[in-house]
């Protein structure tokens, strides 16, 4: 006798929309036996499904354990209800019209399915840029509204064709209802343009690659912006592209035909194969093999290569024959913001292309390439953009409607609807004109998009950030969050902790509320009370941001209060003497020389010490030096500079400074910025220590940008963990200040929520 | 209003403007005060008249290239100049620290009698008052000027129009500079001239000749060109847009603000002006400015533009473009 037939109702929230949920339920119903119908709803999916109990059960597991794989399902929620006499079918049936829009999905790199039949001669998409289907294609970038309906982006203008019309309602068919799918008829189509703008070729990519193999530069239109793009071995061609962007020393990222090219000339761990291979395809920082083929102007000095696949069909055609590496660097000036449109890429690129690829499909959302690393067992998230954008971040509990403005560097904004934190694209530097026009564009769109009604403005302490001047125009009641504290408070959120941390951020600078610039900060609570337990001792600045950009003024503020003999012999030795005695004089006067506890000025002022550029084309370049010339196979540390001060503790980085400076002529900068590294986190194991011994404490959070030095990251996890302490870090957000926008979301929810406007407890 | 008033809020800057704003405009609600101009127009049945008063409290009272006694003639007569107003008579009032030295008062006196004669101005007022030691550093003054404003001269800082040109009349920085050399004896004092100076005998004339063309005259003291020009932004609802090759500053000015991570646009100046004039007559208005000894380092160094009210920016040397905010007086870095 046959079971008697059950019907259950399954509400699936989380990502499903855009990904191809609905299709692949409907084969997993269809191969079960299984009637009844699915359909898109504000939440997410509703399906209505009923049959014999064990194939249901089947259907259930099959839609948690294996569902579409850009598809990130937050809950299933299971109702058992009456059965439905007489029902012979499974249907998709349209979707409910809701008070509020699914959630809009991030960009899909092109899906394994669409790329073999990029590469199949006999496939009528044979080397169709535009090949995408139910799993795989831009989703945010060509958004104009939600819900996610061809309608309703930029593809509107493109109708299918009928063989495409007939995929799109064929249930069983891999593009049934995906909103993206085009074909060589009824595409978006190719264009090549010559530098001076002259449309031309029949053939656009052929043209493109001829650009490229002989040295050129190409600006190439992508999914969320153009690119410029060189042949990553021609060194001509890659200090050429680096001489007219106006680019400093930092590395350029590299985009591989596919994961062998990759191999050969970085090494590639499983996991790190599957990040790149993803539907995200973001650039992953790659540890290089020696003797590589690449130019060495890539990535000058680095044992790190960003490294990335090609996630959209235009891209796949760049590459052929020997071109198989090719520089693929933002489309803009230096500084500048992505360029998104055809007009304004002729105008900013011209001077600098040798060449267009484009189409005559309108990119909606500037959204740089997402770059990560992966490290020591978990993904350290370095931008977050392009096919992470604007997934949201899920917390446990609602937040008060606000906007985060962020930072002023890097900066990322967030937007909060109930307990979903969505992070906008990666904005870029405030301090540019142009970026902050396109900021402030970018906050109101995406407000109009998710349809986020903001109360409240959460910003940085810092008055002159230009996010902050944006809080206090936009007419919304205020709330500063410290910086620092927003690094920690990223990390709780985006890790879902609770209970009191350790909290750890060693930053480059951010605004302390006693009027010094923190850096080198150590927290400790949770929730809205929060303690400054540590800090680094406070040395000054020597003209404020100039010292940012001058490493040299932090090491002779260490070593002039700890070794002036050893700094005057050492000013001597680099011909700075004659900056530092006026310098001096204006430190003592108090002329713009602010206290700084910044970990990131001292591995600048260690790296000037040790050799290191004096001058810091970009902030961090002296400490990515120093991270550099380390010797991991040199062992030993320095004394820990680490002594017991009121009910907390304190660093002096220029007694270390000091002890580095009488050992300079014994050992060289290998092994003298290996031992400071290990001293680095062995201070931070010794600050673990004593919270654990005094507040009983064995969760240590670690944020800000210093924490993008691999080496000294590695180093402090090895020291943590070998202590049984557990340690998190913000693994998908930005660990430098494109996470402040979580943080400041998180903690500045919290705050308003309770009604407390100081978390420090009045602390200085 | 709570706490206690912290110095930032006398840097010019935007906490300035916040004071000023919510303590006083708040209760002296004059249209001619709210304007922001740097002297007011009162008008009357015989003409307008320009009123303003500036109090010098500089530290140390002398320094190269003047003192505080050519400030304060300098700073009324050019505050007059700004609004196209010729002097009809300042009057000045000190306050002295118990135990100033009377040879030093005296030559102060001096050097305002200089200074007024230089501009063609006359003192016709006056009070002078003691304090024990301690409640006053050394000296303060404080002038007022009143003047006449010829028929048909109109110029304001609200009058800026996209388009328009961006004039300066020579380098930015110098008494800046100077004076903080001077201040903080850094070594190097003399080696920077404060370039306080009497305005109106350069500016006047070409008042006169342009007018209509000549909209905005500004004196760029406190807080420096960056923020008398964010000042007009906002008063105009334009954006300006200056190009940082065209800026004139002294060599020795830009070395001493490289090494203090200063920015001479932030800096004061007491004997330039900035204008703000028709695109169609700026070329002969800076051809007349360089004829003058005054004026010889005039450049014109940025335009405004329509949109974006209140967004000042500078395109620098390597062809980016950076805002030139309004600064809250706090300078710490912003770069993480
Ligand atoms: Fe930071
Ligand atoms: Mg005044
Ligand atoms: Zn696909
Ligand atoms: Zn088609």
């Amino acid at each position: 006798m046959p079971q008697p037939f059950e019907r259950w109702r399954l509400t699936v929230s989380g990502l499903v929309q855009g990904v191809g949920f609905r299709p692949f339920l409907f084969n997993l119903a269809r191969g079960l036996e299984l009637t009844g119908w699915v359909r898109n709803n504000f939440a997410g999916v509703e399906i209505e499904i009923q049959g014999a109990p064990t194939a249901l059960a089947r259907f259930s597991a099959a839609l948690r354990e294996r569902p579409p794989a850009a598809a990130q399902i937050d809950g299933v929620e299971r109702e058992t209800i009456p059965p439905l006499p007489g029902e012979d079918d499974f249907t998709i049936i349209p979707s409910q019209s809701g008070r509020l829009p699914g959630s809009p999905l991030p960009d899909q790199g092109i899906c394994p399915d669409c790329a073999a039949e990029f590469f199949d001669p006999a496939n009528r998409r044979y080397h169709h840029p535009f090949n995408s289907c139910t799993l795989c294609g831009p989703r945010f970038t060509i958004m104009e509204a939600l819900p996610f309906d061809r309608s309703r982006t930029a593809m509107e203008p493109f109708p299918l064709c009928p063989d495409c019309q007939t995929e799109y309602t064929s249930p069983a068919d891999r593009r049934f209802h995906a909103q993206t799918i085009a074909c060589p008829q009824c595409g978006p189509k190719l264009w090549f343009r010559d530098a001076q703008g002259r449309p031309g070729a029949d053939d656009p990519a052929g043209a493109a690659r001829r650009i490229l193999k002989a040295g050129g530069i190409l600006a190439v239109k992508g999914i969320g912006g153009y690119h410029l793009a060189c042949d990553a071995r021609n060194a001509a061609a890659v200090d050429r592209l680096r001489r007219l962007k106006g680019r400093d020393n930092r590395a350029f990222a590299v985009m591989f035909r596919d994961p062998e090219a990759i191999a050969a000339v970085c090494r590639v761990t499983a996991e790190e194969a599957a990040l790149l291979a993803g539907p995200v395809r973001p650039i992953v920082l790659l540890l290089q093999r020696e003797g590589g083929t690449l130019a060495p102007g890539v990535n000058p000095g680095l044992r790190e290569l960003g490294a990335f696949l090609p996630y959209t069909g235009i891209q796949l055609l760049l590459f052929e024959d020997e071109l198989t590496a090719l520089v693929m660097t933002s489309g803009n000036r230096s500084g500048e913001p992505l360029s998104i449109g055809d007009e304004e890429a002729r105008r900013d690129l011209g001077p600098m292309a040798d060449g267009f690829l484009g189409h005559d499909r309108r990119i909606r959302w500037r959204c740089d390439d997402s770059v990560l690393r992966w490290q020591a067992g978990r993904t350290i998230g370095i931008r977050r953009s392009r096919g992470l954008t604007p997934a949201p971040v899920r917390l446990e509990r609602k937040l008060p409607p606000l906007l985060a403005c962020g930072a002023q560097q890097k900066n990322v904004f967030a937007l909060t609807q109930d307990e979903r934190v969505y992070l906008g694209p990666h904005q870029g530097d405030l301090d540019n004109a142009a970026s902050f026009l396109a900021y402030r564009e970018t906050i109101a769109a995406m407000q109009r998009l998710l349809h986020c009604q903001p109360e409240w403005a959460v910003h940085d302490l810092h008055p002159d950030y230009n996010s902050t001047r944006y809080a206090r125009e936009s007419g919304l009641p205020l709330l500063g969050v410290q910086h620092h504290l927003a690094h920690i408070a990223a990390v709780i959120a985006a890790e879902r902790l609770d209970g009191p941390v350790l909290g750890v951020a060693f930053d480059g600078s951010g605004y302390g509320p006693d009027g010094a610039v923190w850096g080198g900060e150590f927290f400790i609570g949770s929730g809205c009370a929060w303690r400054r337990v540590g800090q680094l001792e406070y040395y000054p600045l020597p003209g404020g941001e100039a010292a940012v950009r001058e490493p040299w003024r932090m090491t002779a503020a260490y070593l002039n209060a700890n070794a002036p003999a050893l700094l005057e012999e050492w000013l001597e030795a680099r011909e700075l003497g004659k900056s530092w005695p006026l310098l001096r004089q204006a430190v003592r006067a108090g002329i713009n020389a602010p206290p700084t506890s910044s970990v990131g000025r001292w591995f600048d002022g260690v790296a000037a010490l040790l050799g290191g550029p004096a001058r810091a084309g970009y902030e961090g370049e002296a400490a990515v030096w120093l991270e550099n010339q380390a010797d991991p196979a040199a062992e030993d540390r320095f004394e820990l500079p680490f002594r017991l001060a009121g009910d907390g503790f304190r660093i002096d980085p220029g007694a270390l400074a000091a002890a580095l400076a009488r050992e300079r002529h014994r050992l060289g900068p290998a092994a003298l910025s290996m031992k400071f590294h290990r001293t680095v986190a062995a201070l931070i194991r010794e600050a673990a220590r004593w919270a654990r011994r005094e507040a009983g404490i064995d969760r240590v959070v670690l944020s800000g940008g210093v924490f993008q030095n691999r080496l000294l990251l590695d180093l402090t996890l090895a020291e943590l963990e070998t202590e049984g302490f557990r340690v998190a870090v913000p693994q998908w957000v930005p660990i430098n200040d494109g996470g402040i926008a979580l943080g400041q979301a998180w903690l500045g929810g919290l705050m308003i929520e309770r009604g407390v406007d100081d978390v420090l407890g009045g602390a200085r | 209003m709570n706490g206690k008033i912290r110095l930032a809020e006398g840097g010019g800057g935007e906490a300035t403007a916040s004071l000023i704003r919510e303590l006083f405009w708040s209760r002296f609600r004059h249209p001619q005060l709210l304007r922001g101009n740097d002297a007011a127009v009162l008008e009357h049945a015989g003409g307008r008249l320009a009123l303003t008063t500036d109090a010098f409290v500089v530290t140390p009272w002398r320094f190269p290239g003047g003192d505080i006694g050519r400030l304060a003639i300098a700073g009324t007569v050019n505050d007059l100049t700004m609004m196209g107003a010729a002097a009809l008579g300042l009057t000045a009032a000190f306050i002295i620290e118990e135990g100033f030295d009377k040879s030093d008062l005296e030559q102060i006196a001096a050097s305002m009698a200089a200074a007024a004669a230089e501009a063609g101005v006359d003192l016709v007022a006056g009070d002078t008052k003691v304090v024990r030691k301690g409640e006053a550093d050394g000296i303060f003054i404080t002038t007022t000027g009143v003047g006449t404003i010829a028929p048909g001269v109109r110029l304001g800082g609200e009058l800026a129009r996209p388009g328009d040109r961006v004039l300066v009349t020579g380098t930015l920085g110098d008494h800046g500079a100077a004076i903080l050399l001077a201040r903080e004896e850094l070594g190097l004092s003399g080696a920077l001239q404060s370039d306080v100076a009497p305005l109106n005998r350069l500016l006047l004339p070409l008042v006169g000749e342009y007018p209509g063309a000549i909209r905005v005259l500004r004196d760029p003291t406190r807080g420096g060109l960056a923020t008398t020009l964010n000042e007009i932004a906002r008063q105009s609802g334009v954006a300006i847009r200056l190009r940082e090759a065209a800026i004139p500053v002294r060599p020795e000015v830009r070395g001493l603000t490289e090494l203090l991570g200063l920015d001479p646009l932030y800096l004061a100046n007491e004997g330039k002006a900035l204008l703000v004039v028709a695109p169609e007559a700026a070329d002969a208005i800076l051809a007349a400015l360089r004829r003058q000894p005054r004026g010889s380092r005039a450049a014109e160094v940025g335009e405004v533009l329509a949109g974006n009210a209140g967004l000042v920016s500078l395109v620098t040397a390597s062809g980016g473009e950076r805002i030139i905010p309004l600064g809250s007086g706090e300078q710490l870095p912003r770069i993480c």
